[in-house]
């Protein structure tokens, strides 16, 4: 049995007044066949990784063999300890949270895919900063976990959660609805407003292009972690005013199957289109061929 | 793992900063590792498509030595896989090459020991999210994803080879899921992979090598093994 639909979890949530995290415990539990302790303490490991690249990326001053990223999660996190900002703190907080986790990924150092390394910013960034903001416990932050698994699972079995098959929209977008409904959970919000925040959020991420420079998740990629993040802060908080999204979230993961389907192949991670091929895109190519030490030898076959 | 875990979407814990490019190189050195059978000391590592292209920016070649060196896709020391090679006296040579194109954009041939006995080769494809398909071992094509534990056999081609084999798996209430036996071109032996359902007693291995003609016995376990939270 896939999980190709949010309905059976919020009727659940509803009859039996559980939060989304909750019921998703739940179903983790009985797919493992494990105990709540078990599935509880593997979240734990998970989340232990997360905070640690949070940790790590927002230290980052090194720049990149490519040259196109480095140490950008720290300035942004600078500007949010002094001076006028124009976002606001949590924001440039999230975002610097993100983009640092993105660029630790980038210089090889242990991240989790959520869904996938290219987008391994946003959930921990969004967890961490509505955690910070809530005051909440460690307990409320492994429920927002589990219950951003359901937002990805539908994606991955009603479209996809790969850039090469349904571009950018299938991860990074993904990622910021599976954040938007952890930081409901974490705010103390119900399933259906967890599972609505998860709605606004995918239907503003359709059609993103997957146009990586120089074939390397970095540009755009590393920065979309940071605007992403903040975009789920603001997904969550909206749910939780009482906004709705007009199309059910089922439905915009159908859309964004259907719009996958459409998009051409030159922007799905081929980077044969989009930003890929301008030409400072090239001439990153270009670059990167020459930097290292080490050289590809010839081959003769 | 299952489909309907929340832990396909929230993992694998891997070293960045690609699934493809960088796990699934860790994976295919780990296994070009094990069809060895111990330390490789002497490995040339072929990239062909995408990782001809993006290898540097990826680390896939650190992150194929530390696939060589048995690391997992969450080991910290990839990223100093060198340091780690060097401790190891693994020697190691990167080449660009067109395999053609029959094979995946991101594939990758590593060659143990070149133009010794012993030597082995394989050819894996990276297919996305870590994911890895093993095409060809020793000129034999082979359509591994080591997801499940896999037995690889390299054997005289004698009359009834075949059923000894599995009937040393079945005496172990092994189930068979796949098997592929082919000969070697310009050999006298054939290559049989395959896939079992569950783990292996190390009683197998010793089982297999005493059959007559058998030359070389390799179990792989599951590429995924001690990666994944369930």
């Amino acid at each position: 049995m896939t999980v190709d639909s949010v309905l059976p979890f919020l009727e659940k949530a509803k009859k039996e007044e559980k939060s989304l995290g909750e019921i998703m415990i739940e179903h983790e539990v009985a797919v493992q066949e494990s105990s709540a302790k078990d599935i509880v303490f593997a979240m734990k490991r998970i989340w232990e990784v997360m905070v640690k690249s949070i940790e790590e990326g927002i230290k980052i001053t090194k720049r990149s063999p490519s040259g196109m990223s480095g140490g950008d999660a720290k300035k942004i996190l600078a500007k949010s300890k002094k001076g006028k900002s124009l976002a606001g703190k949590n924001i440039l907080k999230v975002a610097a949270r993100a983009i640092g986790v993105a660029e630790y990924s980038s210089s090889m150092g242990v991240i989790v895919a959520s869904p996938t390394a290219g987008s391994s910013g946003v959930v921990p960034a969004v967890v961490y900063t509505a955690a910070e903001i809530c005051d909440a416990s460690e307990e409320a932050i492994i429920k927002g976990l589990f219950a951003s698994g359901l937002i990805g699972l539908v994606c991955d079995a009603k479209a996809s959660t790969s850039g090469s098959e349904h571009g950018c929209q299938a991860e990074i977008g993904v990622s910021a609805a599976m954040a938007a409904a952890a930081a409901v959970e974490i705010a103390g919000g119900t399933a259906e407003e967890a599972v609505n925040a998860a709605a606004i959020m995918l239907k503003n991420s359709l059609g993103l292009a997957c146009d990586p420079v120089a074939g390397l998740v970095e540009t755009p990629c590393i920065k979309r972690n940071g605007m992403m993040a903040a975009e789920a802060l603001l997904a969550a908080d909206m749910s939780l005013s009482g906004v709705k999204s007009n199309i059910p979230f089922d439905e915009v993961v159908i859309a964004m199957d259907d719009i996958g389907q459409m998009m051409p192949c030159e922007i799905k991670e081929t980077s044969e289109g989009g930003l890929a091929k301008t030409k400072t895109g090239k001439a990153y190519k270009i670059r990167l061929r020459s930097s290292g030490t080490r050289k590809l030898e010839k081959s003769e076959d | 793992m299952t489909d309907e875990s929340v832990f396909r979407l929230l993992g694998p814990i891997m070293v960045g900063p690609s699934s493809s490019h960088t796990a699934g190189a860790v994976r295919i050195g780990r296994t070009a590792r094990l069809l060895y059978g111990k330390q490789p000391e002497e490995v040339d590592v072929y990239f062909h498509g995408s990782f001809a292209d993006t290898w540097r920016g990826h680390g896939s070649d650190k992150a194929i030595i530390g696939g060589l060196l048995g690391f997992k896709t969450f080991d910290e020391r990839i990223k100093e896989a060198d340091k780690y090679a060097k401790e190891a006296g693994l020697k190691i040579r990167f080449k660009k090459i067109k395999l053609g194109k029959r094979y995946h954009p991101n594939s990758i041939k590593i060659v143990v020991n070149e133009g010794k006995d012993d030597s082995i080769y394989v050819i894996a494809e990276s297919v996305g999210g870590g994911d890895i398909v093993i095409r060809e071992i020793m000129g034999f094509k082979t359509e591994i994803t080591g997801s499940n534990e896999t037995i690889i056999l390299r054997h005289g081609d004698l009359v009834g080879t075949l059923s000894k084999i599995t009937g040393a798996i079945s005496s172990f209430n092994l189930n068979i899921l796949t098997i592929r036996s082919k000969d070697i071109p310009k050999k006298d032996e054939a290559l049989t992979t395959i896939e079992i359902e569950e783990k292996s007693p190390k009683e197998l291995e010793t089982k297999l090598k005493k059959i007559d003609g058998m030359k070389m016995v390799r179990i792989l376990p599951s590429l995924t093994e001690g990666e994944e939270m369930f």
